[in-house]
C-alpha cells in the first residue's frame, strides 16, 4: 500500500463556507493508505507549498491528493512542488472541491458528504498512479516545404531568415506558383509580379534555401522532428549547373506547343522557360513534344548551346533527406471547366476560366495585356463573368465558396473597363463577400466608378449562336429573365486542391477533407497545424484564401516551424497511451481511430523457453501521440491503457464514487 | 456422380501427395451416432476417416489460430499451409482472424462447401416422437427411421435454428470448391425474437436476462468457440484491472454478459458456434443478434456479420443519428 | 420512505469542454444537485462502455457521459466514436433491461456552464423520478 498524502484546502471562504474542510481532512485519515491529512487555509501560496513540499518529504509520502480548486488552475502548479520535494508529478492527483463542489451547491452537509466521496475517490486513482517521465525526441533542424508558391515562398523565406535549413520542393521546373500567373492583385491593382519576382528571386539566392523545382516528394517515413523523406527529382534534360540561362535553345528550337503556364492561351517551345522572369532560369525540354525524342532526329538545342549542356539521356533520381517538420504548401487548382456542362463544358473558345483570363490581362502573357478573346484575337466589346461557376453548388460537389472569386471578379470587371471604356461588363453573381480590407469598397468602385454592371442571379445556360455567346440568366432581384450576347464569358470556377494532394496526404499521413483539402489539427485554435504532428499548412492547400490570407498563415506556420526549431530537443507528455506487449495480439484494430496516426504494427520477438517467437503487436508513437485515449476503448484485452488515464485507475475512482 | 466426401479424398490425397499441406481439418464421425467432431489429418491415410455430410458440425476456424500461430509468428516456415473444410459460416471467422491479424490468408487452402443448412438431429427426433436409429437425407427431405416407425420430413423443418439465420451459404472465395453452388436460398434477415425482447417493458426484459444469466456456470465455452475473440490473453482473465470479479451473482453474470457481446459488437459472424456449445442454452445469439441489428440500423450497414477491415466501431460517419 | 431518495450519479467529462464548462458553472456560481459526481478523462472517447456496466454494478443510479460538440473534439474525432460506442451501448444497456433514461450523453463546451448546471439538475430530477437501480447491481 502506498504512503498518500491529502491537503484540504480551504480557499479562504470559497471552500470552507460550504465544505467542513476540518470534517473532511479528519475523515480521510482514517482511509486506508492514507498516512497523512490535514487542512490549510491557501495551499497554493507560498507557504501552503512549502507545507506540502515538507510533508512529502517528512513522512516519505509515495502521493499525494490535493484536494482544491479545479485541476485547470493549480494541478501544474502543486505537481511542481512535488517534483521539488523528489515526487514524481504525475503521483499528484487534484480533487476538485472548489468549481465542482463548493460554488455549486448551498447545502453544506451534502456538499461535504460529496468533497470526502470526490476526495476518496482520487485517493484510489493515486493508489494506481505510477512514476511518468516525460520522454526527449531528438530533433533535426531543418524543414521540407512542399510547394513553391507564395505560400510555400513565404515559409521558406521565413524559416530560413530564422537561420534554420530549408528544402524548397516544387513540382514546376519554376517557383512562384499561382501567383505568377495573376495580371495585377486586388484590392490595390498592382502587378502580380512586381511584388512576386523579389521574393522568387530572394529564394533562388537564400543561402539556406535549397530549391528542389521539378520534384516531387514520393515517400515519408518517421514523426515529428525526425522525418526522412524521398523527393523524385524528375528529369529536365538539360544540365542546369551548367547552363548559363542563355535561351538560345528556346529561340531556335523548331517545335512550338501549347503551354501550360498559359492555360491554353499562348504558345510555348518544346525546350522552353515557362515566363521570363522565372526562377531558376533554366530550360527543360519537354519530353512529349520534342522532336528529338519522338523521331531521334533535330537536336537544334545541342547544336546551339554555348555550354553543351543538354542531356537527353538523363533520367529521374531520388534523394532522400532527414528533416524535422513539414509545411505542406501545395496550393489549388481551378475546376476544370469540361465539368460544367451548363457553360458549354469547354467546347466553347471563348469561355475561358479566370485563371485564363489573367494571362490575357497580363502585361507579360500571351496578348501582351491587351485583352483580346482566344477565338479570333478580336477586343471584346462585351464581356459576361460568372461567379460561383461550381463553387457552392451541392451538384458539382462543391457546396462551399470558394472565397476569393467575388474579388477577383470585380478585379478582372475593372481591368477590362480600364480598357475598353465603352465595353460592358455584366457580373452574374450569387452574394457578394467581400469581407478584407479595402475589399468592399473596391467592389463599389467597380460599380459605380467604372459602371460595372452586377447581376444578382444565376446562369442557366451559355450557348453559340451566329458567332456570339449567348448567355441566359435570371436577375432574381427583378425577377426577370435575362439573354445577353457576349463576345468573351468569364467563369469564376471553384478552387480546388492541387490534383496531387490526396496523394501527397497519404504520403505524408496527413488527412484531407472530402474534397481533398488538408485538415487543420484544430479549426479554431490551430489552424496552421494538420493533425500529424510536425507537419504544418500553409495556404490553399488547407482551404481557398487570397494573397494576404496566405501570407499571414504561412507565417503563422513558418513561427510553428521556428519555435519547434529554437530547441535543442523535444518533449513529450507521457500522459499518452503505451502497450502491453504481452496482452497486445496485434490485430491493430486500434490503428483507424487514432487521429494522429501513432499506432503503428512492430514485429517483437519474445523468448519463450528455448524458441524466439515473433509476434506482432501494437506501437505507440510517444511524439506523435497526444492522449486522447480513445485507442484504450478499442482494445478488447486492455493491453493499450493510456497512462495518467488507466484502465486501474478509472475504475478505482469509479468504484469509490459509487459506493 | 462424386459425393462430396469422394471429391474431399481426392483433393486431399492430391494435396499431400504434392506437399502442399502439412494439415487437412475437416470432420470424422464422433462417439454418438450423428455426432460430428473435428478432425486433423497429418497425412493422406489419416484423412480417409473424414466425411461431409449434412449434420451439425463443430466450427474449424478457430482451430486455425492454434495450428498457423507458429507460422503467422515466424517460428517455423512461412510456406506451410494448412486445408480446412470451410462452410460460408466458417469462411467469414476465417475473414476475422485474416482481418485481425491472427493468421494468414496465404497458409491456408480454403476447401469450400456449398451448405444449404444443417440438420438438427434433435427436430427430428421430435418429430418421430422417439429416438432415430437412422437418418438419411437427400435433396430435399430427411428420413428418420425409428424403432417400427419411419418418417419423412422436408428438410426445412428441421434445419439448425442457426442456419435459419445464414448469411452466407458459401465461402465467397476458396481455393478448391467441391461442389457447384447450391440454390443460395436468399434467407430473410430474421430479427422477430429480438423484436419480441425490445417489445417487452424494461422490468419484463431485466428479468428475462436475468432468467438466461443466472444459469450462466461462466464456463467460458462461448468465448473459447468464437473466432472474434481471439485475443492472446482474454480481459477476464485479468486481474488488473479486475473487469469481472470471480463472484458468480446475478451482477456479476450481467457484467460478464455485456462485455462478452460488447467485444464481439461489430465483429460478430453470426455463425451460432457461441449458442451451440453453451452448456446451459443461453440465447446468446439474441444478445449478439441485437447489436448487428442495431449496428446496421443505425451505422447503415447492410450486414454486420461480414468482417470488414475496420470495424463499424472503429469508424464513424459526420451524419450518425444523434438519438439516444 | 420518508427520506427523501438521493440518486448517486457518475459524470464522465472530457477535460477540454465539459469539464472546464462545470468549472465555469462553479465561476458564474450556478447551482445543481450535489447527486451528481465527475470523473475527469481526456476525451469522451476515452470511457469504455464498460465503465458505465461497471458504475450500475457497484451503486450508481445514472451515468451522464459529458464531451465537446461534435466537430470541436480537442482530439478531433474522439466524440464521434464516443457517440457510436453509446448509441449501441445505450440501446443494448436497454434490452437487457437497465433503463435507457439512465445514461444520458450531452455535448457541453467549455462556455456552457449554464447548459452544464441545467443539464445536471434535469438529469438528477430525472434519476430521482426513476428511483435507485437495482438492476445489474452488485448484491452486498
Amino acid at each position: 500500500m502506498k504512503k498518500i498524502g491529502v491537503f484540504v484546502c480551504w480557499c479562504g471562504l470559497n471552500i470552507s463556507s460550504t465544505v467542513d474542510v476540518g470534517k473532511a481532512s479528519e475523515e480521510l485519515k482514517n482511509y486506508p493508505g492514507v498516512f497523512y491529512a490535514d487542512d490549510y487555509k491557501y495551499l497554493c501560496s507560498d507557504p501552503g507549498q512549502e507545507l506540502i513540499k515538507k510533508t512529502i518529504i517528512d513522512n516519505k509520502l509515495e502521493g499525494i491528493v490535493v484536494a482544491a480548486c479545479s485541476p485547470n488552475m493549480h494541478e501544474s502548479t502543486f505537481r511542481a512542488a512535488a517534483e521539488a520535494a523528489g515526487l514524481n508529478p504525475y503521483r499528484v492527483e487534484i480533487t476538485n472541491i472548489r468549481e465542482q463542489t463548493s460554488w455549486v451547491h448551498s447545502n453544506k452537509e451534502d456538499a461535504t458528504i460529496k468533497a470526502i466521496q470526490l476526495i476518496k475517490a482520487t485517493v484510489e486513482k493515486v493508489k494506481k498512479s505510477e512514476d511518468l517521465f516525460p520522454q526527449q525526441i531528438p530533433l533535426t533542424k531543418k524543414v521540407l516545404v512542399i510547394g513553391g508558391g507564395i505560400s510555400g515562398m513565404t515559409v521558406a523565406l521565413e524559416v530560413a531568415e530564422a537561420g534554420y535549413p530549408v528544402i524548397l520542393v516544387e513540382k514546376e521546373p519554376q517557383i512562384g506558383g499561382n501567383m505568377a500567373k495573376l495580371s495585377e492583385t486586388f484590392p490595390t491593382l498592382d502587378c502580380a509580379s512586381c511584388i512576386l519576382t523579389p521574393k522568387t528571386a530572394e529564394v533562388g539566392r537564400h543561402s539556406n534555401i535549397t530549391l528542389m523545382t521539378n520534384s516531387e516528394v514520393v515517400e515519408s517515413s518517421g514523426y515529428f522532428g525526425n522525418f526522412t523523406v524521398k523527393i523524385k527529382r524528375k528529369p529536365t534534360f538539360v544540365d542546369w549547373e551548367k547552363c548559363i540561362g542563355c535561351m538560345l535553345c528556346q529561340e531556335k528550337c523548331p517545335k512550338k506547343t501549347n503551354s501550360d503556364f498559359e492555360h491554353g492561351m499562348g504558345k510555348r517551345k518544346a525546350i522552353s522557360v515557362a515566363f521570363p522572369q522565372a526562377i531558376p532560369y533554366r530550360p527543360i525540354i519537354n519530353e512529349k513534344e520534342c522532336i528529338y525524342f519522338k523521331t531521334g532526329k533535330c537536336k537544334m538545342c545541342v547544336k546551339v548551346c554555348p555550354v553543351d549542356c543538354i542531356e537527353f539521356e538523363q533520367l529521374e533520381n531520388i534523394v532522400e533527406e532527414n528533416i524535422g517538420a513539414i509545411v505542406v504548401a501545395s496550393g489549388y487548382e481551378l475546376l476544370p471547366k469540361e465539368k460544367l456542362s451548363e457553360y458549354g463544358q469547354g467546347k466553347y473558345a471563348d469561355v475561358i476560366d479566370g485563371m485564363q483570363f489573367e494571362r490575357i490581362a497580363s502585361a507579360s502573357g500571351p496578348t501582351e495585356g491587351v485583352i483580346r478573346r482566344p477565338s479570333d484575337g478580336k477586343i471584346p466589346q462585351s464581356i459576361v463573368f460568372i461567379q460561383c461557376a461550381g463553387s457552392r453548388d451541392n451538384q458539382k460537389d462543391r457546396p462551399y465558396c470558394s472565397k476569393i472569386c467575388c474579388m477577383y471578379t470585380a478585379k478582372h470587371a475593372m481591368l477590362y473597363k480600364h480598357q475598353v471604356h465603352d465595353g460592358t461588363a455584366t457580373v452574374f453573381y450569387m452574394d457578394i463577400r467581400a469581407g478584407g480590407k479595402g475589399y468592399e469598397e473596391f467592389v463599389q468602385r467597380a460599380i459605380e466608378d467604372d459602371h460595372v454592371l452586377y447581376l444578382r442571379g444565376r446562369v442557366a445556360r451559355v450557348y453559340e449562336e451566329d458567332g456570339k455567346l449567348v448567355v441566359l440568366g435570371v436577375d432574381t432581384l427583378s425577377s426577370e429573365q435575362v439573354r445577353i450576347e457576349a463576345d468573351l464569358v468569364v467563369l469564376a470556377t471553384a478552387v480546388i486542391p492541387s490534383e496531387k494532394a490526396k496523394v501527397l496526404g497519404q504520403t505524408l499521413k496527413v488527412g484531407t477533407d472530402a474534397y481533398g483539402f488538408f485538415n487543420e489539427a484544430h479549426p479554431k485554435l490551430r489552424p496552421v497545424e494538420s493533425m500529424t504532428k510536425g507537419v504544418f499548412l500553409a495556404g490553399c492547400a488547407q482551404a481557398p484564401r487570397d494573397i494576404p490570407e496566405t501570407v499571414s498563415q504561412a507565417t503563422g506556420a513558418a513561427a510553428k516551424v521556428i519555435t519547434m526549431f529554437s530547441k535543442n530537443h523535444l518533449v513529450s507528455d507521457p500522459q499518452v497511451a503505451k502497450v502491453n506487449e504481452k496482452i497486445c495480439v496485434g490485430c491493430l484494430q486500434c490503428e483507424p481511430i487514432c487521429p494522429y496516426k501513432a499506432i503503428e504494427p512492430e514485429t517483437i520477438e519474445v523468448r519463450i523457453g528455448h524458441t524466439v517467437e515473433k509476434r506482432q503487436v501494437a506501437t505507440i508513437n510517444k511524439g506523435l501521440c497526444q492522449g486522447c485515449g480513445a485507442c484504450s476503448v478499442a482494445c478488447r484485452s486492455g493491453a493499450m491503457n493510456l497512462s495518467g488515464f488507466s484502465n486501474e485507475q478509472i475504475l478505482e475512482e469509479l468504484k469509490a464514487l459509487c459506493l | 456422380m462424386m459425393t462430396m466426401t469422394e471429391k474431399m479424398r481426392e483433393q486431399v490425397k492430391e494435396l499431400f501427395v504434392n506437399n502442399e499441406i502439412k494439415l487437412f481439418i475437416g470432420f470424422e464421425k464422433g462417439f454418438t451416432k450423428f455426432s460430428r467432431i473435428p478432425a486433423f489429418a497429418e497425412n493422406y491415410d489419416e484423412a480417409k476417416k473424414m466425411i461431409i455430410d449434412e449434420f451439425e458440425t463443430p466450427f474449424l476456424a478457430k482451430y486455425l489460430i492454434r495450428e498457423l500461430e507458429e507460422v503467422a509468428a515466424g517460428i517455423v516456415e512461412k510456406s506451410e499451409r494448412v486445408a480446412i473444410l470451410t462452410r460460408g459460416c466458417d469462411y467469414l471467422g476465417i475473414r476475422r482472424l485474416i482481418v485481425d491479424n491472427i493468421i494468414l490468408r496465404e497458409n491456408i487452402v480454403i476447401v469450400g462447401i456449398p451448405c444449404d443448412g444443417l440438420i438438427d438431429v434433435k427436430k427430428a427426433n421430435k418429430l418421430l416422437g422417439e429416438e432415430a436409429r437412422e437418418i438419411t437425407i437427400d435433396e430435399e427431405n430427411v428420413i428418420a427411421k425409428g424403432k417400427t416407425e419411419n418418417k419423412i420430413i422436408s428438410k426445412a423443418e428441421v434445419v439448425l435454428d442457426r442456419c435459419r439465420q445464414c448469411i452466407m451459404c458459401e465461402p465467397k472465395e476458396s481455393d478448391i470448391m467441391l461442389a457447384e453452388k447450391t440454390a443460395n436460398v436468399k434467407k430473410n434477415k430474421d430479427y422477430s425474437k429480438i423484436e419480441e425482447i425490445e417489445k417487452m417493458s424494461a422490468k419484463e426484459r431485466y428479468e428475462f436476462w436475468s432468467r438466461q444469466f443466472e444459469r450462466c456456470i461462466r464456463c467460458f465455452a462461448c468465448r473459447d468457440a468464437c473466432t472474434a475473440c481471439n485475443c492472446r490473453k482474454c480481459i477476464f482473465d485479468i486481474t488488473e484491472p479486475e473487469m469481472l470479479e470471480k463472484t458468480v451473482a446475478t451482477s456479476e453474470q450481467f457484467m460478464f454478459h455485456f462485455i462478452r457481446a460488447f467485444h464481439v459488437a461489430g465483429r460478430c459472424s453470426a455463425c451460432g458456434e457461441c449458442e451451440r456449445v453453451c452448456p446451459v442454452d443461453i440465447p446468446l445469439g439474441l444478445l449478439n443478434g441485437k447489436l448487428r441489428k442495431d449496428i446496421e440500423f443505425l451505422f447503415n450497414v447492410e450486414e454486420a456479420g461480414i468482417p470488414s477491415e475496420i470495424e463499424p466501431l472503429g469508424e464513424f460517419k459526420l451524419d450518425d443519428p444523434d438519438e439516444w | 420512505m420518508s427520506v427523501k431518495f438521493k440518486p448517486n450519479i457518475i459524470c464522465f467529462a472530457c477535460n477540454w469542454c465539459s469539464y472546464t464548462g462545470a468549472d465555469m458553472a462553479g465561476t458564474s456560481r450556478m447551482k445543481y444537485p450535489a447527486t451528481i459526481k465527475i470523473i475527469r478523462v481526456p476525451c469522451s472517447g476515452r470511457v469504455n462502455p464498460t465503465f458505465i456496466m461497471k458504475a450500475y454494478q457497484k451503486g450508481a443510479d445514472g451515468v451522464l457521459i459529458a464531451g465537446c460538440h461534435p466537430g470541436d473534439c480537442h482530439y478531433n474525432s474522439g466524440n464521434y466514436f464516443a457517440k457510436r460506442r453509446f448509441l449501441l451501448a445505450t440501446r443494448f444497456m436497454n434490452y437487457i433491461g437497465i433503463d435507457a433514461k439512465r445514461l444520458r450523453m450531452e455535448w457541453i463546451s467549455a462556455a456552457e456552464g449554464v447548459k452544464f448546471a441545467r443539464v445536471m439538475a434535469e438529469f438528477s430530477e430525472t434519476i430521482s423520478e426513476l428511483g435507485p437501480n437495482w438492476r445489474a447491481r452488485e448484491e452486498v
